[in-house]
């Protein structure tokens, strides 16, 4: 039946014609509500940032304009370049760990084994719990003295970093908690892997596929959209990685968790300079925007869309 | 037809049991284990600590077990402040940024999906952009805009733009429909159904895993959003049960027992939602309302 | 009202023209104009429920009693507060009275947030000479008063009396010096199997306030009466003072800083597990209702140029925008007077000596300990240079996380350096 169905490209010229200048009406008007909103909620703030850029600005006494001045001074700034290296370093580590360990938590918590509802729930609880309580913890399991990461390695006769504490570990500490928060992502991937449909699977079994064959024909490209937008997502959130750093280390020690966002964030509501901090987001905005960019510009030879509409 | 395949295929059936299969099994539960030891424990460090004298929380080695228990630090903490209308707040925004979330995200997504148009993938693009800009400096330009309509101290700021769509959502939601086949939608369109009858009719059950997950996700969003009810509400009868928690710490002094004791009930929600609300998106596959 | 006005504009100028741009079809709604005979003051503090936040509230009805045309409306922002004081600023709907840290008192003068409260305390006729002198100069600037003190703390040493007793040391009394404190700290380390069981201090880590003190006892400073850095950052007290710092740190009298800073909630001294403490006010509420830790208060010790104190203050101005700066005033002198104060004394020091007396804070042992420290307290380089906080502040504390957390590098060197660095950015901070 649904295969009588003519596709567009068959149809007569001009009925082509009318279908699709129905098609883009039907388009504009689905995407209406968010292109209204943004027009009116989103553009604007934006486009005012992007003026304060050019300006010096103190929030208490009017903005004045020094052009270029912020963005040359950048170039000149050497806490701005250290910060650019923290968070490209950070979502160098994060974003590729962070996929991958979120995918094997959501393969986990697909298995058919008893009390699943449970697992997954505790393993949503990272995503839940007060974020406060989750900082003191890693505080109490990094204690170089007497925390229980340290205790554990002398145990083996290991004597562990200062993590979060030492110039050196602190990054790659914030990679570790940021992996333990990686519930949200599983929750993605578990819609993904539930929205595959159990007779591709059943069809590959039939023509004879190993278990490694149906993840690699069925799972992985059907899963490939879910990729995208996690790495899309992930690389977005990484870049802008915050919060970890703020509350726990304010980017020490010694600016070694000094996230871009962060050292914006102080530019902004702690030194009282919001132009420099604007010009310093949309350095970071554009640095996102390529990256992404090279990312969707690739995605047509991996990413495959079982309902794509070429 | 597909979707009769589908259906079909989806009912269990017993499988052969292999020593492989076991020892699989068997790996996966030790994992399944292993990772909820730890993903529990902080929450049992916020219950143990709800539950003690305050003296008590700033001891080491941690007391994992209070001693006495003090029940009461759950009915005091919960008194103390005006946590009734605070969660009365959270309540009204959280659901109604759900409904603005649900119904927009899902149109817009089905847009960005399936049809076709000049200036498509540039407005996509201007759609995932909307998402890389920190927020730290179109906070003041956005509050200048609301208050420039008038909305400061409403909830309004905190609701309305939720129902002209969340750029995460949609790309979530917009990734999902492209995987669903076509010849769903194109058998329907042969039965009559017009352009909003496959959205409601197809598009979102067979979406509803993703549903589910945006709605998880939107109320953990309103439900923990901190910035923006405290930047746009100024009256404390107004605040949100996030804001309101933050008055057990303060520059010099943390009440950690009464912190605790009241995180543990303003987490409750979306705990219980999570565990209660899986069957909908874990169970909902089969297909419903398509016409043969 | 002109005059907001015209503040008000100036500031939205850039980001109206460009957010009107797409404001498109929406309208403008105007704001409700209130024309209620009421004066409605609105207050913005930090405060949490632990702390003061009752007492703010019960102040304000106080004065409501007292004053039925008023209405007081307190919002207390427990988290984030400068990012919301800030964001309202610049959009022109702060608060008539706001509530500061002293970092930010000298900014929001210089930059014309706060009105000079001189004339209205003249006006008011309020008794000056009753605050302490060194809190009531932290509100101040270029010798004006912009905030008056909320409250404050400076520095002192709690002790285990269990502890001193069970070590047969005699309990640490005024006129005790830092060597003597050394001593003391080394005698109440207790090792067991190679790992430190009992500390002798908890020392302030990489707080840069909290080891003021003891900078000052030796004879250096963090920035120089006349607002520059170098050849006071890098002084030869400031490298004595931080030399015997490190000391004690590499001598194992003390948590390391990252201990300390991973204990966010562990209070090692009141676990039992450190024999002093060097801390302000705040946690004496909490050891007081802890069981079996008997404890004392000491001021700060002596050193070779003799006592340094250092202050923790918050205090509150009047937004020079606010429409009735007289009733704001009003409000402000009864919340920072003698009835306000005698409220506050419940849970904090309070600034006027004579209810200090009165609430007995000056004859209470423990709060002795501090109040002998008060004449001590050394002004705060925020007030001598307003960018102080970003600049000379970041730089000593990033120094002095250098010196703890490399027990070999050359102190002078990296003080000098630090000077260096703050200087060049307090030059290009433009303000």
């Amino acid at each position: 039946m649904a295969l009588n169905f003519p596709k567009t490209g068959q149809i007569h010229v001009r009925k082509v014609w009318t279908q699709s200048r129905r098609e883009v009406a039907a388009f504009y008007l689905l995407i209406s509500p968010w292109l209204l909103g943004f027009l009116v909620f989103v553009l604007g703030p934006m486009l005012a940032s992007l003026v304060l850029s050019f300006t010096q600005w103190d929030i208490l006494t009017p903005p004045q304009w020094i052009g270029l001045g912020n963005y040359v001074k950048m170039m000149q700034d050497p806490l701005f370049w250290q910060s650019l290296k923290v968070s490209m370093l950070y979502a160098v580590m994060a974003v590729p760990l962070g996929l991958i360990v979120s995918l094997g938590m959501a393969v986990l918590l697909n298995q058919n084994v008893r009390g699943l509802r449970l697992f997954r729930t505790l393993f949503y609880l990272p995503s839940v719990v007060s974020g406060v309580a989750v900082m003191i913890l890693w505080l109490y399991i990094f204690n170089p003295d007497i925390g229980l990461l340290n205790s554990f390695l002398g145990d083996f006769g290991i004597k562990g970093p200062a993590w979060v504490f030492s110039p050196r570990w602190a990054l790659p500490s914030m990679v570790i908690m940021s992996l333990w928060g990686a519930g949200g992502g599983m929750l993605i991937w578990l819609a993904g892997l539930k929205g595959i449909p159990e007779y591709l699977y059943e069809a590959a079994k039939i023509d004879g596929a190993s278990s490694r064959q149906r993840f690699r024909y069925v799972t992985l490209p059907m899963l490939s959209p879910t990729i995208f937008f996690n790495l899309i997502t992930g690389m977005i959130g990484a870049l802008q990685a915050f919060s970890q750093a703020y509350v726990m280390t304010n980017g020490g020690p010694l600016n070694a968790t000094l996230f871009l966002n962060l050292y914006l964030f102080n530019n902004a509501f702690v030194d009282f300079n919001m132009g420099y901090a604007s010009a310093l987001a949309w350095v970071l905005f554009l640095i996102i925007l390529l990256m992404s960019l090279l990312v969707i510009r690739s995605s047509s030879m991996w990413v495959y869309y079982e309902g794509e509409r070429k | 037809m597909a979707v009769v395949t589908q259906q079909m295929t989806r009912s269990r059936r017993p499988k052969p049991v292999s020593i492989g299969r076991l020892s699989w099994k068997l790996v996966v539960y030790l994992l399944l284990i292993a990772g909820s030891i730890v993903f529990i424990f902080p929450f049992i460090w916020m219950l143990s600590t709800a539950l003690k004298p305050d003296w008590q929380v700033s001891q080491w080695p941690i007391q994992w077990i209070p001693h006495p228990f003090e029940w009461s630090n759950f009915t005091k903490a919960l008194t103390v402040l005006p946590f009734g209308g605070w969660a009365v707040n959270s309540i009204i925004i959280t659901f109604s940024t759900e409904i603005g979330t649900l119904l927009s995200c899902t149109v817009v997504a089905y847009g960005f999906a399936r049809f076709r148009a000049p200036g498509k993938n540039t407005l996509f693009i201007v759609l995932l952009a909307t998402m890389m800009l920190p927020g730290t400096v179109t906070l003041i330009p956005t509050f200048f805009l609301f208050r420039e309509l008038g909305w400061i101290n409403t909830f309004l700021p905190l609701i309305v733009p939720s129902f002209f769509g969340n750029a995460f959502f949609i790309f979530l939601l917009r990734q999902f429909f492209m995987t669903m086949p076509l010849e769903l939608e194109q058998a329907a369109r042969v039965d009559g159904l017009g352009t909003l009858g496959i959205l409601v009719r197809i598009m979102v059950p067979l979406a509803l895993p993703a549903l589910a997950t945006v709605f998880v996700f939107q109320f953990n969003g309103a439900w923990n959003d901190f910035m923006g009810p405290l930047i746009y509400l100024n009256k404390e009868s107004l605040y949100t049960l996030a804001v309101g928690i933050n008055y057990f710490k303060s520059e010099n002094n943390v009440e950690w027992n009464y912190l605790m004791a009241a995180s543990v009930v303003f987490m409750l929600p979306s705990l219980l939602l999570f565990f209660f609300g899986q069957r909908y998106y874990v169970e909902s596959i089969t297909l419903t309302g398509v016409k043969g | 009202m002109s005059r907001e006005l015209s503040r008000k504009m100036k500031s939205t100028m850039v980001l109206s023209s460009a957010s009107m741009l797409t404001l498109l079809g929406v309208g403008l709604v105007a704001a409700p104009a209130n024309a209620a005979s009421q004066i409605t003051i609105t207050v913005s503090n930090y405060e949490g429920q632990g702390t003061s936040l009752t007492d703010e509230q019960l102040i304000a009805q106080e004065y409501m009693k007292l004053h039925p045309n008023v209405k007081i409306e307190i919002d207390s922002i427990p988290n984030n507060y400068l990012t919301k004081i800030l964001t309202e600023i610049a959009a022109g709907t702060a608060p008539d009275i706001m509530e500061v840290g002293d970092g930010q008192v000298s900014e929001f003068a210089q930059k014309g947030i706060f009105v000079n409260l001189g004339p209205y305390i003249k006006a008011a006729h309020v008794n000056l000479k009753d605050y302490y002198p060194t809190v009531l100069k932290t509100g101040m600037y270029n010798g004006q008063v912009y905030t008056m003190p909320k409250d404050w703390s400076n520095l002192a040493i709690y002790y285990n009396k269990t502890m001193f007793e069970k070590a047969h040391l005699a309990l640490p009394k005024p006129g005790w010096t830092w060597q003597q404190l050394f001593a003391d700290a080394k005698k109440l380390t207790v090792m067991n199997n190679g790992k430190t069981s009992q500390w002798g201090i908890v020392l302030p880590g990489t707080w840069s306030r909290g080891m003021e003190p003891l900078l000052y006892a030796f004879g250096g400073t963090t920035i120089g009466p006349n607002g520059k850095y170098v050849g006071y950052m890098n002084s030869k007290g400031s490298v004595s003072a931080l030399t015997f710092y490190r000391q004690m740190y590499n001598a194992g009298v003390a948590p390391s800083p990252a201990t300390v800073q991973g204990f966010q909630g562990v209070d090692m001294f009141q676990a039992g597990k450190a024999a002093m403490n060097l801390t302000g006010i705040w946690p004496m509420q909490n050891y007081l209702r802890t069981p079996h830790l008997s404890f004392g208060v000491a001021p700060m010790p002596k050193g070779p140029a003799g006592y340094g104190n250092a202050i923790c203050y918050a205090g509150y101005g009047i937004n020079s925008a606010a429409p009735n700066k007289q009733a704001a005033y009003d409000f402000l002198k009864f919340l920072t007077g003698p009835q306000g104060e005698r409220i506050q004394a419940n849970y904090a020091f309070v600034s006027l000596r004579s209810v200090a007396k009165t609430s007995g804070q000056t004859t209470n042992p423990l709060m002795k300990g501090f109040l002998e420290g008060v004449p001590s307290i050394h002004e705060l380089g925020s007030l001598v240079n307003p960018t102080y906080v970003s600049t000379g502040s970041t730089d000593f504390g990033n120094a002095l996380t250098t010196i703890l957390l490399k027990p070999n590098s050359n102190i002078r060197q990296t003080l000098t350096q630090a000077a260096q660095l703050a200087e060049k950015q307090s030059k290009t901070a433009t303000n």
